[in-house]
């Protein structure tokens, strides 16, 4: 019984980490940023959820959609205004801008919606489901097929369509993409919004199983880095493992060790890895060439 | 390979490879004191993989290489660089932020001389830019030199280490006519200054004109090697494996190539 | 003989420059130990922290400006050094001196043995690792109750009481014995053989290491160098507040603050970082005036503005001004000089 309960949950925080590390690694792989204000992209999708759950009464999961649209076209702008300035600029530069950004929204966050913590409740938040022995909230199984469908939806995104194919082709290789007509410049923005938009739906997910605040990207930011990390930095499909895999080494660990050590286990599980395998824990890389 | 004394640079039967191409292929040379050796081979041919083994920068898979009878084979780049073997680049690699100057003092600081103090530095490393006729952009900002500027550069940092053997990867890469036969001159008097000199360069008919001997690599392979008329009068040599462009190069040039005989030094290949 | 000397000396420019600089560093340093005299209790704690940030700074600048390692994670020796006071002091009853310098060696000591395997990253691997260290030290120190209090907290006994300037004075000297130590270390580095050594390092490793460097020693002494002051720096500032946690020693926002203090000055230099905690700090307090409720949002807006507009830093940019007057200025004698 307890095992399915973690398997669940695991596959639960899994997805939702997998979604977090992979917009972070895309943008890591075509642009070489590590984006620290990737947190706060998430707080932004979790406080979009909530309020257009509150003020329209819709049901969470609606409004992803919603909030993925509304997030891409934040990235692009920050990409096209902020972002883009400092590409060839040194690791200095582009940390310390992020860095900036980061403080920025999660303090503006602050000031428009305060300090406390906050939850989405829809109406069937304590409904159960019970099978054979087992009790499992709705709300967790909506979690984890909404998890299954936007994985499956990137995937398919990267794997079909041109657009995809370029940003894939745009981390490999940024030259020979441009020879082969790729507006690169305009793959760089795209992709910083499709990495917004899926931290987007990644905070609508988590505001509906996890009380938020504006701090709440602080974290998962640290959790984004030791995925993409886990997965060779730069790999798309490197961190969608690496999403699960620190999920449930981070369950197991708080099992083995007590909750207070959660956050302390990614970040050893991190250290561990690169310096052992500073070039991800997962075998082969998407995006061959990793780019310091 | 049977002299009384250590040649100053022994290597043997260095195996390098990266994947499934051998880029060095059980190579064996030997350089000594007051000798230049020449290393020559087309693109792709393991030469500057063979100076980057002999430095320390990349561990070969198999094979020994001493220095005066020492193995250096374990040495990490540094300690090789003190014992007193020195190398330059094929794409120089100036320290930015640093004056021409100063990047030159970094080789009398660390190299084999140790130099303790900044200011012995300084004077060492005019002195090496003076050779190398440098010594006019001695306080120029090194990304503010030409290509040829910085061959210079490197060059006169090598010296400045003080070496005893010298790996100098393609040192005329890039360099004007003028400039370059300035550099041939310094590099044949400092064979003469005792100095073992390994030259890795592509511009053939420099090699054939200042090396006493000659080695041929191809596919990571040794494939001939003995003084440079010999080796060049190897036809099979030549036209099968630097082509027939450096047959008419190393052709034209006066006189007394047309001797027989091939010296591939009996050992040649793994 | 000395007569020769002399020219010589006279004849480097360069030379002249360090000692101005010298003679400069010496009138700041008669105005900084005179300045609590003048200063209210609130500029006196503007400028103790104005003090610390340079010090972090400029211990920064050791490791990234001269070597070229982005750690970010320094905050962790900050840490490390105030718990390691704060643990020598309530638990040990040690004097304050002696605390000091042993957290300051204590912070040195654990950069010495983690730097080993994390000095073999490069760029973004390496940035990441520091963080890392920096966020699970944190959260070991949250979790070693026994020796931290946890989350709880450490409380320290106060220096000095009375007036609020008589209350900061201590702290304020012995911050600025810190900064003073530091920039002393890395004017050091920045003219030695040592120096010459990071610098070539940060250009390009490899070839550093050809040209007989001990790269892997050279880059953790430097290390250990920078955490040894961030280390001091920690310890003083424990003492100061008198009361630390896990979330306030360990705070990531301290490791943003210096690294825009060290960028915006000029990494690489030996001024810029102390200039640049000046600067930010007072835009920090410019700010904080103006825009109470929401001076960290702004805050962070200045700081993407910083780094957009003066990438190369204020000393870059103070160079640059140089050498264009020096152009304009020699233009007219410069062509006879070419012949």
């Amino acid at each position: 019984m307890e095992s399915f309960q973690f398997v669940v949950n695991g596959l639960m925080l899994g997805g939702i980490y997998a979604i977090v590390g992979a917009g972070f690694a895309l943008v890591y792989g075509v642009m070489n940023v590590l984006n620290v204000a990737h947190g706060s992209f998430i707080m932004i999708g979790a406080y979009l959820t909530y309020w257009t759950v509150t003020l329209l009464g819709v049901d969470p999961f609606v409004t992803l959609p919603a909030s993925a649209v509304a997030l891409f076209a934040f990235g692009y702008l920050v990409q096209r205004t902020v972002i883009s300035r400092v590409l060839h600029a040194s690791i200095f530069m582009t940390f310390i801008l992020t860095f900036g950004l980061d403080m920025f929204l999660i303090n503006a966050g602050l000031v428009a919606w305060g300090g406390s913590y906050r939850a989405v409740r829809p109406s069937y938040a304590d409904d159960v489901l019970i099978m054979g022995g087992l009790t499992i909230p709705y709300v967790r199984l909506v979690v984890l097929v909404a998890v299954v469908a936007v994985i499956a939806l990137l995937l398919l995104f990267m794997s079909k369509t041109r657009l995809g194919i370029a940003i894939k082709a745009t981390a490999l290789e940024r030259e020979a993409a441009q020879l082969a007509g790729v507006d690169v410049k305009q793959i760089d923005a795209i992709t910083f919004g499709l990495s917004a938009a899926l931290a987007g739906v990644a905070g609508g997910l988590l505001a509906v199983v996890l009380p938020f605040g504006p701090f709440m990207g602080v974290p998962l930011t640290g959790k984004a880095f030791t995925v993409a990390v886990l997965g060779g930095l730069g790999s798309m499909t490197g961190a969608l493992y690496g999403g699960f895999v620190l999920a449930f080494a981070e369950i197991g660990g708080v099992i083995a060790l007590g909750g207070e050590w959660a956050d302390g286990i990614a970040f050893i599980i991190l250290l561990v890895v690169l310096v052992l395998r500073p070039r991800g824990l997962l075998g082969k890389e998407f995006f061959a060439e990793v780019k310091v | 390979m049977s002299a009384t004394v250590a040649p100053a640079l022994d290597v043997r039967g260095v195996v390098k490879g990266f994947g499934a191409v051998r880029a060095v292929d059980g190579v064996s040379l030997a350089v000594r004191s007051g000798e230049v050796l020449g290393v020559v081979g087309p693109n792709g041919a393991g030469k500057s993989t063979l100076v980057n083994i002999i430095s320390g920068l990349v561990k070969a898979d198999a094979g020994e290489i001493a220095y005066r009878g020492v193995p250096i084979h374990r040495l990490s780049p540094d300690e090789v660089a003190r014992l007193g073997v020195a190398r330059t680049f094929q794409i120089v690699k100036p320290l930015r932020d640093l004056s021409v100057i100063e990047n030159v003092m970094v080789g009398a600081l660390f190299g084999r001389r140790q130099c303790r103090s900044t200011r012995e530095a300084r004077r060492i490393a005019e002195e090496a830019l003076a050779q190398v006729q440098l010594g006019h952009r001695a306080e120029a900002e090194c990304r503010k030199i030409s290509t040829g500027e910085t061959k210079k550069l490197d060059l006169a940092r090598a010296l400045a280490m003080d070496p005893d053997v010298l790996l100098l990867d393609e040192p005329l890469a890039g360099v004007g006519a003028r400039e370059s036969q300035t550099l041939i001159e310094l590099i044949v008097g400092l064979a003469k200054s005792g100095k073992a000199i390994l030259l890795v360069e592509h511009v053939v008919r420099v090699v054939w004109t200042i090396s006493d001997r000659v080695a041929v690599l191809h596919h990571g392979a040794k494939i001939a090697e003995g003084p440079p008329k010999e080796v060049a009068a190897d036809d099979q040599v030549m036209a099968a494996y630097l082509g027939e462009r450096y047959i008419r190069e190393v052709l034209q040039r006066p006189a007394d190539d047309a001797e027989p005989g091939v010296s591939s030094d009996g050992d040649g290949g793994p | 003989m000395l007569e020769a000397r002399l020219s010589s000396f006279l004849r480097e420019g360069q030379r002249l420059q360090v000692s101005a600089a010298a003679v400069g560093a010496v009138a700041l340093a008669v105005v900084l130990l005179l300045l609590p005299n003048w200063l209210s209790g609130y500029w006196l704690r503007i400028t103790t922290s104005v003090l610390m940030f340079a010090t972090l700074a400029q211990a920064w600048n050791i490791i990234t400006g001269f070597t070229g390692y982005p750690a970010f994670g320094n905050t962790a020796f900050f840490g490390v050094g105030a718990y390691a006071l704060a643990i020598l002091v309530t638990k040990a009853g040690l004097g304050i001196p002696a605390a000091i310098v042993l957290a300051g060696l204590a912070a040195a000591a654990f950069c010495a043995v983690i730097g080993l395997p994390i000095l073999r990253l490069q760029g973004h691997y390496f940035a990441i690792a520091t963080l890392a260290l920096s966020l699970f030290v944190r959260e070991a120190a949250a979790n070693l109750g026994w020796l931290t209090n946890g989350a709880i907290g450490i409380v320290l006994p106060t220096l000095a009481s009375g007036s609020p300037e008589e209350i900061t004075r201590p702290y304020y000297y012995l911050m600025l014995l810190v900064l003073v130590a530091c920039c002393a270390c890395t004017w050091w580095v920045s003219v030695s053989r040592f120096g010459y050594g990071l610098r070539s390092i940060k250009a390009d490793e490899d070839a550093a290491a050809c040209f007989g460097i001990n790269t892997t020693l050279s880059k953790l002494v430097a290390w250990v160098l920078s955490a040894f002051f961030t280390g001091l720096a920690g310890a003083v500032w424990a003492l100061w507040i008198t009361f630390i946690d896990p979330q306030s020693a360990f705070n990531l926002a301290i490791a943003v603050k210096f690294s825009v203090m060290a960028l915006l000055g000029g990494l690489g230099t030996v001024a810029g970082p102390v200039l640049g905690a000046l600067l930010v700090e007072v835009l920090t307090q410019a700010i904080w005036g103006a825009f109470y409720a929401v001076h960290l949002a702004v805050l962070g807006l200045a700081i993407m503005l910083i780094v957009l507009l003066m990438p190369g830093g204020l000393m870059q940019l103070l160079r640059d001004r140089l050498a264009t007057a020096k152009r304009l200025l020699a233009t007219p004698s410069a062509k006879e000089s070419w012949r």
